[in-house]
């Protein structure tokens, strides 16, 4: 079973992992109230166990600018809800700036176990294929092996072209708080976590993607 | 998978056999029934070398029994030198009999497909209920050389030494054994690992790992039942000796269909080198990288860090080896000022040649006796290894017994690449074997070595 986006959110918020405030919204004045609390700009999307790849069938909204936008993504998310998932909720996040993008998925490997896959992420994670390995549980040090093994680490450690640098530590300290999750988490069978974005003072995850028992 | 407690000590007692059956023995030389008697009886075995056949009365000197439970009591180890029905068949008897441990040789299980999959159930039914490990099937055997039980099926030449290998391919194995003999490196044990139905890497990594005459392993695997057990038990095992690691099968397509992407972005052999990596493993990718890994970590001490110094009297080789020594890990510090001018001093003023780190003697080092003054004055430096090379001339002596004398006085590890070939040098290869002078035939083999012996600190670092 696929969780919904804010489900699976929800879960890793409560396990102290950094996740961009999300909030589900039943009616389009709440959807401006929370836009207003958040600042624009934001996002909005369809939060569903049906439907995966949410961009390729336009349930995502990205860079909203103002009330206009929003209402305008608001009127086309719900005719979408009424087309593809009658239960899908539409949530409302705050756009995250610009930052190096990573990825985090976790399996369970038939012989290998409880495997952890860290790299390169966003639309480039297929065609780069900069990712590293390792068998959960694992130690910090081969946390920082692992960025150390991808090609494209130093260059967005010391912050590459228009990106923020990134810091080390909070990187390390994600990977090992989602080991943590996933080890007390037997239910969880894969995850995605992608977008991860890392900045300066702080790394975030913008979309995960949960299957369960 | 690991065997139970009882079994281990059996496979224990395998290794360490005092009395071994060889069940189907023949005195055909054109037979593979030939094989582990004369293996046996050419090594100086001093235990019981016990053939079974009912065809004879005696075999190659010794009594030969007409069945296995003529042997009283029963042997430490039954070598099944029968085809794979008539092998389980008697795997039966023997552990009725109560025999120690068996081999079975012959192929014809699971990795024929449905038919061999079932019999090689009942073979793994039976070893449970006796509790009696089975080496293979589908394999040569297992050899221990320092007692003389070399009692693989196939010929093997090689002598009693420090590297235990453990092979899942016969043909792999044996290459690897007679690729560290060519280097002088010879052997503690080699085992067969075949199908793995009942005792398996990580269960033959416990029986020996304990073992004082080993001190190295070095594995061959194509594919393990059981990754995630074999990753515990490797990493113990690695953390108090080293383990290389030979993996084939690199090409798997990833096939998996799943909802995420981090399914598909994984293939097999990505979770093999990771796992080799964080168990501690040393990884290489041919037969002769293993033995030239394995040949350096069973006799040379560990550096204390990656301060490489090197020295040559021609260049060109000491150049080709920084290209694959320098992205590495190692760096090359420059020579201090005093260790310069006593160079200087060595090798002359009028030599046209900038004294530098690697060094590079030219003309004057050619002769033994200064290459070797250079070397103790490099000796002295705060270097943590040294790679040296000397071009084989057979007009000039080796500076053999000097090396020897500053190795002794040191705890740094030191490489010697000869530029010889093997048959001309064959003397003095043998005899910078005997004492403990780490060399090599090539400047790439003398740089693998050092690779691996700093590959191997910094994981021992790590676990601290």
């Amino acid at each position: 079973m696929i969780l919904p986006e804010h489900e699976a959110k929800e879960l890793l918020e409560k396990a102290h992992i950094p996740v961009v405030p999300t909030r589900t919204v039943d009616s389009f004045e709440e959807a401006e109230a929370e836009a207003r609390k958040m600042g624009y700009p934001v996002v909005m999307k369809l939060s569903s166990g049906r439907f995966s790849h949410k961009t390729d069938i336009g349930a995502v909204f990205l860079n909203i600018q103002d009330k206009p936008g929003l209402q305008k993504s608001y009127a086309e998310l719900t005719g979408l809800r009424d087309k593809l998932d009658r239960q899908a909720a539409i949530i409302v996040e705050p756009m995250a700036p610009e930052g190096a993008e990573f990825f985090i998925g976790i399996q369970r490997h038939e012989s290998f176990g409880l495997v952890m896959t860290m790299g390169l992420g966003g639309v480039w994670l297929e065609l780069f294929k900069d990712v590293a390995f390792r068998l959960l549980p694992a130690t910090r040090s081969d946390f920082r092996e692992m960025l150390s093994e991808l090609k494209g680490w130093p260059k967005l450690r010391a912050g590459f072209r228009n990106l923020p640098p990134v810091d080390s530590e909070n990187m390390l300290q994600l990977m090992e708080r989602i080991a943590e999750f996933i080890l007390k988490r037997d239910e969880i069978l894969e995850m995605d976590l992608n977008p991860i974005m890392a900045y300066p003072d702080r790394a975030l995850v913008v979309d995960a993607r949960m299957v369960t028992r | 998978m690991a065997i139970s407690a009882t079994m281990m000590k059996k496979l224990k007692k395998a290794f360490d056999a005092r009395r071994v059956a060889i069940v189907g023995a023949s005195r055909d030389q054109q037979s593979v029934g030939i094989g582990p008697v004369m293996n046996l009886l050419t090594s100086s075995f001093q235990g019981e070398v016990l053939p079974v056949n009912p065809k004879y009365e005696q075999l190659l000197g010794r009594k030969c029994y007409p069945s296995l439970e003529a042997i009283d009591p029963p042997p430490d180890l039954a070598i099944l030198l029968l085809n794979q029905k008539l092998a389980v068949q008697m795997a039966e008897k023997a552990g009725q009999l109560g025999v120690s441990a068996v081999t079975i040789i012959a192929g014809g299980f699971k990795e024929v497909g449905s038919g061999g999959k079932e019999l090689e159930e009942s073979l793994k039914d039976l070893a449970k209920r006796y509790e009696m490990p089975v080496i293979g099937p589908n394999t040569l055997g297992i050899s221990s050389f320092h007692h003389g039980m070399h009692s693989i099926f196939w010929h093997l030449d090689t002598f009693p030494g420090p590297v235990a290998l453990i092979s899942q391919s016969g043909g792999v194995g044996t290459a690897l054994g007679q690729c560290l003999r060519t280097m002088h490196c010879g052997l503690s044990h080699f085992v067969g690992a075949g199908n793995c139905s009942v005792v398996d890497f990580s269960d033959y990594l416990e029986a020996l790992c304990d073992k004082p005459e080993v001190k190295v392993f070095c594995v061959f695997i194509e594919g393990l039942q059981d990754p995630r057990s074999f990753y515990e038990t490797a990493g113990r095992v690695a953390a108090r000796k080293p383990i290389i690691v030979y993996k084939a099968g690199k090409n798997e397509e990833v096939s998996r269909a799943t909802a995420t992407h981090t399914g598909s972005l994984t293939g097999e052999y990505d979770l093999y080198r990771a796992m080799f990596r964080q168990a501690g493993l040393i990884e290489v990718d041919s037969t002769r990288d293993a033995s030239v890994a394995a040949k350096a970590l069973s006799m040379l001490p560990l550096p204390g860090g990656n301060r490489l110094c090197a020295l040559t009297f021609t260049a060109g080789p000491s150049i080709v080896a920084m290209d694959k020594l320098v992205g590495q890990g190692w760096e090359l510090p420059d020579l201090s000022s005093a260790t310069m001018e006593k160079i200087r001093f060595i090798i002359g003023e009028k030599t046209p040649v900038e004294i530098q780190n690697p060094v590079d003697l030219t003309g004057p080092g050619f002769l033994p006796h200064t290459y070797s003054r250079v070397m103790e004055a490099l000796l002295e430096e705060p270097y943590d290894a040294y790679f040296l090379v000397w071009n084989y001339n057979r007009l000039i002596r080796l500076p053999i017994p000097e090396l020897e004398e500053l190795q002794k006085r040191t705890t740094k590890p030191m490489v010697l690449v000869l530029l010889a070939n093997q048959q001309e040098a064959e003397s003095y290869l043998s005899d910078c074997a005997a004492r403990g002078i780490c060399t090599y035939l090539t400047p790439e083999d003398g740089a693998l070595a050092l690779n691996a012996l700093l590959t191997r600190r910094q994981l021992l670092d790590r676990c601290s």
